[in-house]
């Protein structure tokens, strides 16, 4: 569906929640999302209290409308006494503030000078509290879009609510194993003209915090809600995305929804509302009012110095090094950065040590990446070789011709003998080519280069073997 | 500059527009529009300009109470159950005023009608004895109304001291006394409180009780199951945070209030004909509490010469450390110079259980010293109160004779299975 974004109006903002790994954040359990048989439950009600005029929060009144119960299923690993609100938090997970920090200095934001933990009232059950915890760690960044500048309004620090189970009218079902896992929220301003931008700042934000190596990977630990809107509509959250890809198609989706009930002359609620599978979009809830929020004065207000935190390299900026530096594709510079993202490792020493004539940057990636994801994946066999291997290739003992032989025979037997891989000296290429040719003077220059490389085993190499070929014939 | 006045803090970079909170460490705090609260350095601020348009406060009207409802009289001393939230400015503030209490607690409306009276406002750790009396003193002053009974809502932590003191000052009372607390303060959505309080009016108020003593009501278990209602004497806090904090110590509840339907499961029918009388606590009155333990010195019991009385925290069945060594034998002679001047009584560590200076020598010993104590199974807490109220009443002789009277329900003949279980079901 392909709509006139620019003259409808269009305006959306990206909220992304990022998991991150340790300890919880205010308790010492690990932050780690069970989906095993739980080990114990409880059964809970929470109340909506009323505010400051006596009113209660319009979707905090929706939420106890129901008087529902809720019922938590714990773990005895993940879940303290801090979990099921039988205990105070305990102090801040300072991992997960240092990772803040380094975020917002990725985003170019201004971190605040007093951080204060706030309760954000939340009664649909996913807080045991009735509150999410959550602090303004900085305001007031930017990244750039395609040429485009979007604003990061706010950097949030806060814990990660429960798991839903499931949800009937009069109680719901919670995995108590999520509760508390630090989750950093990052909100652009509406500055988002057109769906595509809106996808690329999702991949963005995505990249930068991936470049800390300090996030959750895996499926469930980001997560991205879009606000939209158009003119003649209403702001609409939408929440659950499985994919930031379909952002676009749910978004062209949403604003044909909201479209057509302008067309019929209704009024746009303004609502959450889901993404599903088709890329439509379904009603979740009526929009909160604003936030109820009060200090939360059971943690210590934290006034965090920026200068403690150095900016790494982004992810971008590591691929283009590999590219220039080692005269690498940017396909292979990329995956070679994936690939250190994904382990404690390095391929810059190993490029300084091993590149030579005989074997280039691009090899050797090619060779920790896809060659061994197809011979010996997750095989610890691979690094006991890797080092001999590198050497040979480099010096040109083995060619790199022979790399999948080489896995395949370790993938087989276990362990593989090098010296069967040597290349011939070129004496003894010379001498083999020389016995070919008298033995069949009259055959054409193809099928003596394929009698050379059928009898040498592998051992000759093909560049050098044509060589003295025309030499010789 | 006010709290909840609306202001905008200039720096060299930079301005944000707020509601001011507060200035502490040298941080202005101040609540943006999205709620939340930020701290901005004094160095960095050149100005700060307040906005001089009015707060909009908005009045809620009162609903209007059931006056044919049982009367319950509620006196405040302070502690979080009744916590609210002004989440303009995020400040935290207490509702003592019952219109604003009944729209903390709407459902109390269904099942009482309420009064109140603010007594003092403290940590329940800061209550001293003269605290106790103002307390005594509003009861006796609410009775006078012929309310069905009367909450006293404080802090959690000496709950149980006050409880005791009750228990013992408030003598023919005709209606019950429920002291109600909150583990969860009652501004947080998952709060005990308003369970806590419904459970101690709908005990006051059921056809099923009529219980002339006092009693304590919080959370029987960390669901929202039950309360449990203990007697005075009996209720002890046993965790620092968890919602049934208190148990009955080597009882059982009197009884509990379920949840689902705000009904008591036993009946509860303890009643007196007595003349109501208050018998307050002396407040310059000095009572040790001291808790044995292996390598201490005799030294720091001599301190004790000066008080009115002391109780003893021994170990296991009551014993104190007095031989075997000549520190011991040091503190033996200590304990042996008090017992002729101060009552002492021997309570024990453990909790739970019963005390019995017959069965060791150690105990034989101190027993033979004049310790009080045989027999009893109060804790160290309740035999504090009972020995400070006892000699707020009498002198030291009478006091001692009266040490193994039960007084207020504090004593049980014997001891029962299930008055002690373990905590390690799943």
């Amino acid at each position: 569906m392909k709509h006139n974004y620019k003259a409808l109006g269009f305006k959306a903002g990206l909220e992304i929640h990022q998991q991150l790994p340790g300890r919880k954040l205010f308790s010492h359990t690990p932050s780690t999302v069970r989906k095993d048989n739980h080990d114990f439950n409880i059964t809970r009600e929470l109340r909506a209290s009323a505010g400051e005029s006596g009113d209660v929060d319009q979707a905090a009144a929706h939420e106890e409308a129901k008087e529902k119960q809720f019922t938590y299923q714990g773990y005895h690993d993940t879940d303290s006494l801090v979990e099921i609100d039988e205990e105070p938090p305990h102090g801040v997970a300072e991992q997960a503030l240092e990772t803040a920090l380094i975020v917002a200095k990725l985003l170019n934001m201004d971190v605040v000078d007093a951080v204060q933990f706030m309760r954000k009232i939340v009664i649909d059950g996913s807080n045991t509290t009735g509150f999410q915890r959550t602090a303004l760690v900085a305001k007031n960044g930017h990244i750039d879009v395609g040429g485009r500048r979007i604003g990061i309004e706010s950097l949030c620090l806060e814990e990660e609510a429960c798991q839903i189970q499931e949800r009937t009218d009069t109680h719901d079902t919670y995995n108590l194993s999520r509760l508390g896992i630090p989750l950093l929220e990052i909100a652009t301003a509406p500055d988002i003209t057109a769906p595509d931008e809106c996808r690329a700042a999702a991949e963005e934000i995505g990249m930068l915090l991936r470049s800390t190596e300090r996030v959750k990977r895996g499926l469930g630990t980001i997560r991205q809600d879009v606000n939209v809107s158009i003119a003649e509509g209403a702001r609409t959250e939408i929440k659950g995305f499985q994919d930031h890809r379909n952002i676009p198609d749910v978004i062209a989706n949403e604003v044909q929804r909201q479209k057509q009930i302008v067309d019929d002359e209704g009024t746009v609620e303004k609502t959450v509302r889901r993404a599903e599978d088709d890329n439509s979009t379904t009603y979740l809830r009526p929009m909160p009012g604003a936030d109820r929020m009060y200090p939360e004065t059971d943690i210590q207000i934290l006034t965090p110095n920026p200068d403690d935190v150095s900016i790494p390299r982004t992810i971008r900026e590591r691929t283009q090094t590999y590219h220039d530096d080692y005269d690498m594709s940017n396909d292979l510079a990329d995956k070679a950065v994936r690939y250190e993202l994904n382990s404690p490792f390095s391929f810059k020493p190993l490029f300084q040590e091993y590149t030579s004539e005989h074997l280039s940057a691009n090899n050797i990636v090619e060779l920790y990446t896809e060659k061994r994801e197809e011979h010996l994946p997750d095989d610890e066999r691979f690094e006991e070789h890797a080092e001999l291997l590198l050497t040979d290739l480099s010096a040109g003992n083995v060619s790199y011709d022979s790399v999948e032989d080489i896995l395949q025979d370790i993938a087989e037997n276990g362990t593989v003998d090098l010296a069967e891989y040597e290349l011939m000296s070129d004496d003894e290429l010379r001498t083999l080519i020389q016995e070919i040719i008298d033995e069949h003077p009259e055959a054409p220059r193809g099928a003596l280069m394929g009698m050379i490389m059928d009898r040498s085993d592998g051992q000759a190499d093909g560049s050098k073997a044509a060589q003295i070929l025309n030499e010789l014939n | 500059m006010e709290r909840g006045d609306r202001v905008t803090v200039i720096t060299a970079d930079n301005e944000q527009t707020g509601r001011f909170v507060q200035r502490k460490n040298n941080h202005v705090f101040i609540k943006l529009d999205s709620g939340y609260n930020i701290g901005i350095h004094d160095d960095t601020i050149s100005d700060i300009s307040v906005d001089d348009e009015a707060n909009t406060t908005t009045t809620t009207e009162d609903r209007e109470q059931d006056t044919s409802l049982p009367d319950v009289h509620i006196l405040h001393t302070g502690g979080t159950i009744a916590s609210k939230v002004d989440y303009q400015t995020g400040g935290v503030t207490n509702a003592y005023d019952v219109n604003e209490l009944l729209s903390l607690f709407p459902e109390l409306h269904d099942h009482a009608h309420i009064t109140s009276t603010f007594l003092f406002n403290k940590s329940s750790e800061d209550l001293r004895f003269g605290d106790y009396n103002n307390i005594i003193d509003g009861v006796r002053q609410a009775v006078q109304d012929e309310p069905k009974g009367i909450i006293v809502a404080m802090g959690t932590d000496t709950m149980h001291y006050v409880a005791n003191a009750l228990s013992y000052a408030l003598e023919g009372l005709p209606c019950p006394v429920v002291l109600v607390g909150a583990q969860r303060s009652s501004d947080r959505p998952s709060s005990d409180a308003a369970r806590n309080l419904l459970s101690a009016v709908s005990f006051i108020t059921s056809d099923d009780v009529s219980y002339h003593g006092v009693a304590l009501c919080m959370h029987g278990d960390i669901e929202s199951n039950e309360a449990y209602i203990h007697r005075g004497t009996n209720a002890r806090k046993m965790h620092t945070s968890r919602r049934d904090a208190f148990k009955s110590v080597n009882s059982t509840p009197l009884t509990t209030v379920s949840f689902d339907d705000y009904k008591v499961t036993e009946h509860v029918h303890e009643e007196t004909d007595d003349d109501f009388e208050t018998r307050p606590f002396n407040t310059d009155l000095k009572i040790g509490l001291h808790k044995a333990r292996p390598h201490m010195h005799a030294e720091e019991l001599k301190q004790y010469a000066s008080y009115d009385g002391l109780i003893l925290e021994g170990t296991g069945l009551g014993h104190y450390p007095i031989d075997g060594d000549d520190e011991n034998k040091a503190i033996l002679n200590v304990i042996d110079e008090l017992a002729p001047t101060i009552p002492i009584v021997m309570t024990s560590q453990t909790i739970h259980g019963r005390i019995n200076q017959q069965v060791y020598s150690h105990g034989r010993r101190l027993k033979d010293l004049g310790v009080l104590g045989h027999g009893h199974d109060e804790t160290p807490e309740a035999a504090y109160i009972k020995l400070a109220w006892l000699l707020s009443q009498y002198d030291a002789k009478k006091a001692r004779q009266l040490y193994d009277a039960n007084i207020a329900g504090e004593q049980s003949p014997n001891s029962h299975i299930q008055d002690y279980k373990n905590e390690y079901e799943a």
